[in-house]
């Protein structure tokens, strides 16, 4: 068995969602027109992550086979509504940048994935590490492509909105944006591009090996 | 035992029952906060502005008041809510949010009425989904058709002059002229009622 760092590790090298795995693209293209919303999107999910490998992991031995997808969808579902409703009570300008999205990570196929991959198979410990991992190796890739969009495109880094923690790099003019990198094309090209970029780094370690 | 399809029943119907427990639990601890934001961010600047003259002094939530005015078709109570503006504990204005069903889907209209006087002071669209260019000249306070009702007397027939009221459709929108008079005559009627409870003052 892998010592447990190691299932923490691996959420940013072999297994790193968005960029390795290529899961959870939606989220990843559609949110990360802004740091802000990259980080928002990245926590939420970490939340839910962590909670439902916990609960998942911890039922394992309960829940039969044959309705461990519904009973899985049901323990996801209940922790993304309860991080729904917090960030509509306590963070309303993420919630209305993230809007729609929060409600998709139910069927965000890193949280269900972890589920089936991982938390059925091993215990509670072991599974949080797991989710820690993943989760912050996503809202780590997130803020990556959410600070290359927001830089070029707007000249900002936001950070939070909601207190107005934002750093403006590019003297502001009038409604300067860089299309490209604002619109959801633009998110696919840069994607691309990062993915390009890990890709042949690993191609040279495997060289180098 | 785990491939009996009661046991299956049993443990979905456990994990359901535990996490509808839960969305209840944090709901209701959520909830006030989400009403209030929401009414920060849509309902009080438009009651603040509406209320202005009168400088009230008090809180315009806290004082909030919820009337029954109806039933929909599935039997279901509608509410609506009353803000009162307030000064020196004295109610000098009243407002309060309906829905009327116009051409285009719902309206919301805030009616705000003068409580001594029993005349409208202003009426407001806070949502609509009106024709361009025709029925959505609604949402403009400055427009003549919302700009008439400002002025008029609560009990005043508030219906479209082609059916022998007093207020003047738009043309080209109908539909739009009178479901708005409609709102504010069912408004009007809710907030008399209020008043008359109260006892004049």
């Amino acid at each position: 068995m892998k010592p447990l760092w190691q299932e923490f590790t691996k959420g940013f090298n072999a297994q790193l969602p968005p960029f390795r795995l290529v899961l959870g693209l939606c989220p990843a293209l559609a949110v990360t027109t802004t740091v802000e919303g990259g980080l928002g999107m990245g926590i939420a999910t970490l939340l839910v992550l962590l909670m439902s490998n916990l609960v998942i992991s911890l039922l394992r031995n309960i829940i039969p086979n044959s309705v461990r997808i519904a009973a899985n969808i049901s323990v996801i579902a209940g922790f993304v509504v309860i991080v729904e409703l917090m960030m509509k009570a306590y963070t309303p300008t993420l919630f209305n940048i993230l809007g729609v999205f929060i409600s998709l990570i139910v069927v965000n196929c890193i949280v269900l994935g972890r589920a089936e991959a991982f938390a059925k198979k091993n215990g509670p410990v072991r599974s949080m590490v797991d989710a820690l991992g993943i989760g912050s190796g996503f809202t780590v890739s997130l803020v990556i492509l959410g600070l290359v969009r927001e830089v070029l495109g707007r000249g900002s880094i936001t950070l939070f909105s909601e207190a107005n923690v934002k750093f403006q790099l590019l003297p502001q003019t009038d409604g300067y944006v860089f299309r490209l990198a604002v619109e959801p094309a633009g998110a696919f090209i840069f994607l691309g591009v990062i993915l390009f970029v890990i890709n042949l780094r690993s191609k040279k370690e495997k060289v180098a090996q | 035992m785990r491939d009996k399809l009661w046991y299956m029943v049993l443990v979905l119907g456990c994990v359901a029952a535990v996490f509808g427990g839960a969305l209840a639990f944090v709901n209701a601890h959520t909830r006030d906060v989400i009403e209030e934001r929401t009414f920060r961010e849509t309902v009080l600047p438009t009651l603040e502005n509406v209320f202005a003259p009168y400088r009230p002094t008090n809180d315009f939530l806290k004082d909030k008041k919820s009337e029954r005015v109806g039933e929909d078709a599935m039997g279901r109570q509608i509410r609506a809510d009353i803000y009162v503006a307030q000064k020196n504990k004295m109610p000098l204005a009243m407002a309060t949010i309906l829905d009327g069903r116009g051409y285009g889907g719902i309206i919301r209209v805030m009616v705000a009425v003068d409580v001594n006087k029993k005349e409208i002071i202003a009426t407001r669209t806070l949502q609509q989904t009106e024709t361009r260019g025709l029925g959505d000249q609604i949402a403009n306070p400055e427009e003549p058709f919302v700009k008439q009702f400002n002025g008029m007397r609560m009990e005043a027939n508030l219906k479209l002059t082609s059916e022998g009221g007093q207020v003047d459709g738009m043309s080209g929108a109908t539909v739009t002229s009178t479901a708005y008079a409609k709102t504010v005559k069912a408004a009007c009627h809710l907030l008399l009622n209020q008043i008359s409870q109260k006892g004049a003052p």
